[in-house]
């Protein structure tokens, strides 16, 4: 079969470089999804954008669709001819309807109508290009974009005006039109360049076409094409570009043909922030910043970051570059053309040095300030409307921090605790974090280290926010995990109270987040911190206005949500969903994470034995007898009661082990204490084999329900084991 | 290029896209959307092309003439287009040649940014253009107006001349920039940067500022229902600009902020109200006597 490609092409003006990934999946789901509904089969169908146009390429089409067969189901077959073998007036009036003749007619089974007469009409494939017309339209209408406007008389909603569109079969034009604009056969070229038109003599020939007129249609070639760029002006300088994969991403959606820019601002402004340098220039201008080779030269917050730092992909926090070893140089990206690079250099550099000089002025003024002051002013911003000001919440977290330090089970630095955490908000009010929301606890760090705090107590300002996404660096010493833990306490505490709990994608407040980031610093940690109570202190803390809320049902709703997130920690460890079911009520409880997961390693590692499935099996089996007793029990059977050996023996063994196993507990061996309930597993077999519980004596039948009891209670103080799948 | 010469270039190049290049309105206002001409032009069916400079006043911006950067008054060049044209991106562009910017020498993009003024109700979409990195217009096609959804649309192009000028003469201070041969914006606004500044930030009467805001406010409900809406207008104009000095005289509280911008908003609704029901008969009427119907 000879096939052809399909091509379209959407010319917009400028769309935002955050709408085209997410165009280019659409237009590829839309595509597949309306070439199976009209039977036009395809060999591949790829999407690819840049700022000024959309393209879909489907390869390998056919030039028509596929025939089809429509069938119409007449009266039962009996009526097809008569006695003499003549078509019946039924038979006949059936085909004529179809318009057919009856000895064209069929006979199909068809379920609850019997055999019954059946016409089969093929119906030949459209032609590719007149069914493409079609499909064309309605993708475009389809895609949806983060934000839309009207320009045209039909008012079209896109997120750009449509100013062409390219659609070809093969060499055939596939003809349409959607807001206003008819399709043809013509491209344009490079902005830089006066947006030649370009015929496109065929869908084969297009990218060609474009890359001879320096457009790189195809993202990945284009994102290989920057990075070659950046890699090229990195040797030539000597030194490395900071690869910010979030920035590279950005400048691929403005740019159609990558060329870099180089050039050199003054040395006077690396006396600011790293951070704040890296974001005027991310932000303001998308440059890249450069390092010299060794990178990491100086002191600032990120020095001891732990492991590849993804923050720069951070969710709307601090975004912090890679390097602190800053060099005065930028990398800016233009679009396709290298004349006049001169004039782009000046530009740029008047530009960056006219940003740097504002942030030069915002930082020395915020440097001027007295930190408490800061504070002071913190009087006026809001927190939540009903719990009052940033203020009142950064006493909140204060009593927080040192409530934590007397309860987390180590030993850490209380008055460095409670020194940065009065000081965890202040730089919210600053002028730079104003202009530059992203640098909210960066800052703080500069402006606790300009008060005269310790580097530890500056730090611990600054990595208030850590771990800023799931996978980035916690705080670093065990001080500012315990103030990074108390804002996020008081967070999720205030927000809970309110009731803003988040629901499906819907979490404004990044609560998740926050919830995940308390698990994972308690976890790595080791804090031997009671969730439980951390969270009844953070409730009592809120001020009275919300006593509206159960404080009770509000901690479970919390110890819940902490719990989904230490869940997904515990199964990215390796434990198995079941295994983490069994131990959650311990957390509910105790709100003892790393006592969950002490007995979770335990629990995983016994599973090997081959003796712990019956065992479990057992425990479950006990579980569910229980819960056919009527009445209360005590759960300390009478030996005078029992009446046969094996309950004797089952009570003697559970009374042999239960001190030790206490001791184990005491000591969170788990595995110890497994071992002792696998002690008596041979009795306890036994005493399923051989004796009745439910016996016709009430009081038998209840001392052996209160042995049961005893064991179940044995059981459940390591592992909820009847979880176990 | 002087200041001068790209003021007439643009004038020349606008007159030939077919634009009624008009004066400025002589009123104080923050931005050249505030013009009448933008305002009311942008709110009805009939067709509308109009160029035009216009002086701006930020109060909370200036900076006594000291700050190389910024001013508390400044030029916008405004184009109105209605409704746009289909190349109309191309036929910016190319006016940017008029003024000696090539395209293929430097770097332009269009980086996004959603115009919205809610003293106005208006709202919009488009893009901040950068000229090798520095912004030098707002591009925006409105697709609301005192909260009137608008149809046909309209494209508005706001070029700053300051940055252009700066740009093309390759000036680091706004004050150097030649007017013409022999005079320096400096010489034509240092002073009145200074005297502004000063009366700005620290000698504009509060309490007559916000008596005559509560006045005119009353003033233009009057006029609006007489279906005065043009005086009515500039009253909203002189609102707003007390508006921006009570701000700079750091007069305003966020709360009274939020209401006094509410009633900005609400007069010019107004204004734009009887302006829109005028049209819609006038219009009805045109159409009958074409149509010959009753």
């Amino acid at each position: 079969m000879i096939t052809r490609d399909a091509l379209l092409e959407i010319l917009i003006e400028n769309i935002p470089a955050r709408f085209v990934t997410s165009a280019g999946e659409q237009l590829n789901k839309y595509a597949s999804v309306l070439l199976a509904e009209a039977g036009l089969p395809c060999e591949g169908i790829e999407a690819f954008g840049t700022y000024k146009r959309l393209t879909l390429y489907i390869s390998g089409v056919p030039a028509s669709t596929e025939d089809k067969i429509r069938k119409a189901y007449g009266p039962a077959s009996r009526l097809l001819k008569d006695e003499k073998g003549n078509f019946t007036p039924q038979a006949a009036g059936f085909a004529r309807a179809r318009g057919t003749t009856p000895d064209k007619l069929g006979v199909e089974t068809v379920p609850n109508k019997g055999e019954v007469l059946v016409f089969e009409e093929k119906i030949p494939g459209r032609p590719a290009a007149k069914t493409l017309s079609e499909i064309f339209p309605a993708i475009i209408s389809k895609l949806q974009f983060p934000k839309n406007m009207v320009w045209e008389a039909g008012r079209f909603r896109f997120a750009r005006p449509i100013r062409g569109l390219l659609a070809l079969y093969g060499d055939k034009p596939v003809a349409f039109e959607i807001a206003g604009v008819k399709s043809g056969r013509l491209s344009v070229g490079l902005s830089a360049r006066g947006s030649r038109r370009l015929s496109v003599p065929s869908a084969e020939k297009y990218f060609k076409l474009l890359e001879n007129a320096n457009v790189i249609v195809k993202d990945e070639e284009r994102l290989k094409a920057l990075r070659a760029e950046l890699e090229r002006v990195s040797k030539r300088m000597k030194l490395e570009v900071d690869i910010d994969e979030e920035l590279l991403r950005e400048n691929l959606y403005l740019v159609e043909y990558p060329v870099c820019v180089v050039g050199e601002y003054s040395q006077d402004f690396l006396k600011l922030p790293a951070e704040l340098v890296h974001l005027v220039m991310k932000k303001q201008l998308k440059f890249f910043t450069v390092s010299d080779l060794k990178g990491r030269a100086c002191p600032a917050l990120l020095e001891q970051s732990d492991g590849p730092s993804d923050m720069g992909l951070a969710e709307g926090h601090a975004v912090c570059p890679k390097r602190a070893g800053l060099e005065p140089h930028f990398i800016g990206i233009r679009d396709g053309v290298s004349k006049g690079q001169r004039n782009v250099e000046n530009g740029f550099k008047n530009v960056l040095e006219a940003r740097f000089r504002d942030a030069v002025f915002f930082y020395s003024r915020d440097l001027a300030v007295p930190l408490d002051d800061f504070n002071a002013k913190l009087k006026s911003v809001t927190f939540q409307e009903k719990i009052g000001t940033m203020y009142d919440k950064t006493e909140r977290v204060k009593k927080l921090a040192a409530w934590l330090c007397d309860n987390c089970g180590s030993p850490v630095n209380k008055e460095e605790v409670i020194k940065a955490s009065g000081y965890v908000y202040a730089d919210l009010v600053s002028n730079v974090v104003r202009e530059f929301t992203e640098l909210q606890g960066a800052m703080g760090y500069y402006y606790a280290k300009n008060a005269g705090f310790s580097e530890a107590a500056s730090r611990a300002v600054g990595e208030f926010y850590w771990p800023l996404s799931a996978k980035s660096p916690l705080p670093s010493s065990a001080e500012g995990a315990l103030v990074s833990m108390a804002g996020k306490l008081d967070t999720l505490a205030a927000d809970f109270a309110l009731e803003m709990v988040p629901t499906g994608s819907e979490d404004p407040y990044a609560l998740r987040r926050q919830a995940l980031g308390m698990a994972r610093v308690i976890l790595e940690k080791g804090f031997k911190i009671n969730l439980a109570a951390a969270f009844e202190r953070a409730l009592e803390l809120l001020p009275l206005q919300t006593s509206g809320f159960d404080a009770v049902a509000v901690k479970v709703k919390l110890l819940d949500f902490t719990w989904q997130r230490a869940q997904s920690i515990f199964e990215e460890e390796g434990f198995k969903f079941d295994e983490v079911k069994a131990v959650r009520e311990f957390f509910m409880k105790a709100g003892d994470l790393p006592d969950c997961r002490a007995r979770l390693k335990d629990m995983h590692a016994f599973r090997l034995n081959p003796d712990f499935a019956a065992l479990a099996m057992a425990f479950k089996r006990a579980k569910n007898i229980l819960r056919q007793s009527k009445n209360p029990l005590t759960g300390f059977p009478e030996e005078g009661l029992f009446e046969k050996e094996e309950e004797k023996i089952l009570y003697r063994d559970i009374a042999g082990i239960s001190g030790k196993l206490k001791g184990h507990l005491a000591n969170r061996d788990y595995s110890k204490s497994l071992l002792e309930l696998l002690s008596i597993k041979g009795s306890l077999d036994n005493f399923f084999e051989k004796v009745m519980v439910m016996a016709e004596d009430t009081k038998v039948r209840d001392n052996r329900l209160n042995l049961v009891k005893s064991l179940v209670s044995l059981f459940e103080d390591v592992a909820d084991l009847s979880q176990l799948q | 290029m002087n200041l001068q010469d790209i003021i007439s270039k643009f004038g020349q190049y606008w007159a030939r896209q077919g634009c009624a290049v008009i004066q400025p309105y002589d009123l104080e206002k923050g931005a050249g959307t505030y013009n009448p001409a933008t305002f009311f032009g942008a709110l009805t069916g009939q067709p509308v092309r109009v160029a035009y400079v216009e002086p701006c006043r930020r109060p909370a911006d200036g900076r006594y003439g000291d700050n190389p950067n910024r001013l508390g008054k400044y030029y916008q060049y405004q184009v109105i287009i209605k409704p746009p044209l289909k190349d109309i991106q191309q036929v910016y562009l190319n006016s940017l040649k008029v003024v000696g910017i090539d395209h293929s020498e430097h770097d332009i993009r269009w980086i996004e940014d959603d115009w919205e003024s809610p003293t106005l109700g208006a709202s919009g979409v488009g893009w901040e253009v950068w000229l090798d990195g520095m912004e030098i217009t707002q591009f925006t096609y409105f697709q609301q107006m005192a909260s009137f959804e608008l149809n046909p649309i309209s494209v508005e192009i706001t070029y700053g001349l300051e940055r252009l000028a700066m740009f093309a003469q390759k000036k680091k201070n706004i004050f150097d920039i030649k007017w013409n041969d022999h005079v320096t914006y400096g010489q034509l606004h240092k002073g009145q940067e200074k005297q502004f500044s000063h009366y700005n930030f620290e000698e504009a009467n509060v309490e007559n500022l916000r008596a005559d805001f509560d006045h005119w406010e009353k003033e233009v409900f009057r006029l609006a229902k007489m279906n005065y809406y043009l005086p009515a207008y500039d009253l909203v104009m002189k609102c707003s600009q007390n508006f921006n000095l009570l701000d700079a005289r750091g007069a305003i509280s966020v709360s009274e902020r939020v209401d006094l911008i509410k009633r900005i908003r609400d007069i010019s609704r107004v204004c734009a109200a009887a302006y829109v029901k005028d049209n819609e008969q006038t219009e009805t009427s045109h159409k009958t006597q074409v149509t010959g119907h009753k």
